[in-house]
C-alpha cells in the first residue's frame, strides 16, 4: 500500500499529473508539418525534490528577491508512465500505440509476486489506499521521459491529480536511480 | 478527426494565416474523461494515445 498526501504549491517529486504530452518527434517535408506526440493518462514525477525546490525559488525567488540569474532552473522535469495494471497484465497498455508487451506474467506465481513485492528493478507496483482513488497500477521505469519544466508548470492547476508521500516517494527514486544505474554484465 | 494508418487519432489542419503555424485542433484530449470512468469504486485509467497532427507551413513571400 502507498500513502498520499496534500499538494504543495511547487511541483514536486512523487507528484501524479494526468494528461501530460510528450513530443515523439517533428518532421517537416515538402512544407507540411507533422507533429506527432503521446498523451499519457498518468505519469509520476521523478526529479530529485531538492531540483525542484530550487527551481522554484530561482523562479518565485524567496521573501520576495528574484535571483539575477536562472542558475537553478530545471530545463526538464523526468516523469514515469503510471500504467494500469489490468492493462499492464494483459501486455496491452501500450496497444494504442502499436506496441504489444508481454503478456505472460502471472500475478499469483513468482514473477508476479516479486513484482508486487517490488522486487523486479524495472517496476513499481503501486497499491493505493481510499485516500487515492486510483486503480492498481504500474510505474515502469525503462519507460521514463522528460517534460519541459515550463509546459508542466503552466499545466500544473489542471493537470494535478495527488501526491506521494514523501518516505514511499523516496523508495520510488531509490529505486529508480537504482534502475539507472544498474550494470549489465556479459554472459561468460 | 481520423484515424491514420497507424491507429492513431490525426488532425489535418491548413494554416490561412500566412505564417508557420500548428495549431492543435483536437477536442481537448478525448482520453481525459475516459479515464475517469468508475471501476471497482475507483477511477480507471485508460492507455497511453498517440495523436497526429498535421499542419501546411504557408511562408510570407514579402517578409525579409
Amino acid at each position: 500500500m502507498i500513502k498520499t498526501c496534500a499538494k504543495e504549491a511547487r511541483i514536486s517529486q512523487g507528484d501524479i499529473f494526468r494528461n501530460v504530452e510528450h513530443i515523439e518527434s517533428i518532421v517537416e517535408k515538402d512544407g507540411e508539418l507533422s507533429i506527432s506526440k503521446i498523451v499519457f493518462p498518468y505519469v509520476m514525477v521523478l526529479t530529485q525534490d531538492c531540483d525542484l525546490e530550487q527551481d522554484h525559488f530561482n523562479r518565485v525567488g524567496r521573501e520576495g528577491n528574484i535571483p539575477k540569474t536562472q542558475d537553478k532552473h530545471l530545463l526538464t522535469i523526468l516523469v514515469a508512465p503510471i500504467y494500469n495494471l489490468k492493462h499492464f497484465l494483459e501486455g496491452m497498455h501500450l496497444s494504442e500505440l502499436g506496441i504489444t508487451m508481454r503478456s505472460d506474467i502471472n500475478w499469483r506465481k513468482s514473477e508476479g509476486k516479486f513484482i508486487q513485492k517490488n522486487e523486479v528493478p524495472r517496476y513499481h507496483f503501486l497499491e493505493f489506499g481510499d485516500d487515492a482513488d486510483i486503480v492498481d497500477s504500474i510505474i515502469d521505469f525503462k519507460h521514463y521521459f522528460s517534460v519541459n519544466t515550463e509546459y508542466l508548470r503552466s499545466q500544473q492547476e489542471e493537470k494535478y491529480v495527488i501526491s506521494v508521500e514523501e518516505l514511499f516517494r523516496e523508495q520510488i527514486s531509490h529505486r529508480f536511480s537504482f534502475y539507472l544505474s544498474r550494470i549489465g554484465l556479459p554472459e561468460v | 478527426m481520423q484515424n491514420n494508418e497507424y491507429g492513431a487519432f490525426s488532425n489535418n489542419y491548413i494554416s490561412d494565416a500566412g505564417e508557420t503555424q500548428a495549431e492543435e485542433r483536437e477536442k481537448p484530449l478525448e482520453m481525459a474523461p475516459a479515464s475517469l470512468e468508475p471501476e471497482k469504486g475507483r477511477y480507471t485509467l485508460s492507455k497511453p494515445q498517440r495523436i497526429t497532427i498535421k499542419a501546411v507551413i504557408s511562408h510570407d513571400k514579402d517578409v525579409r
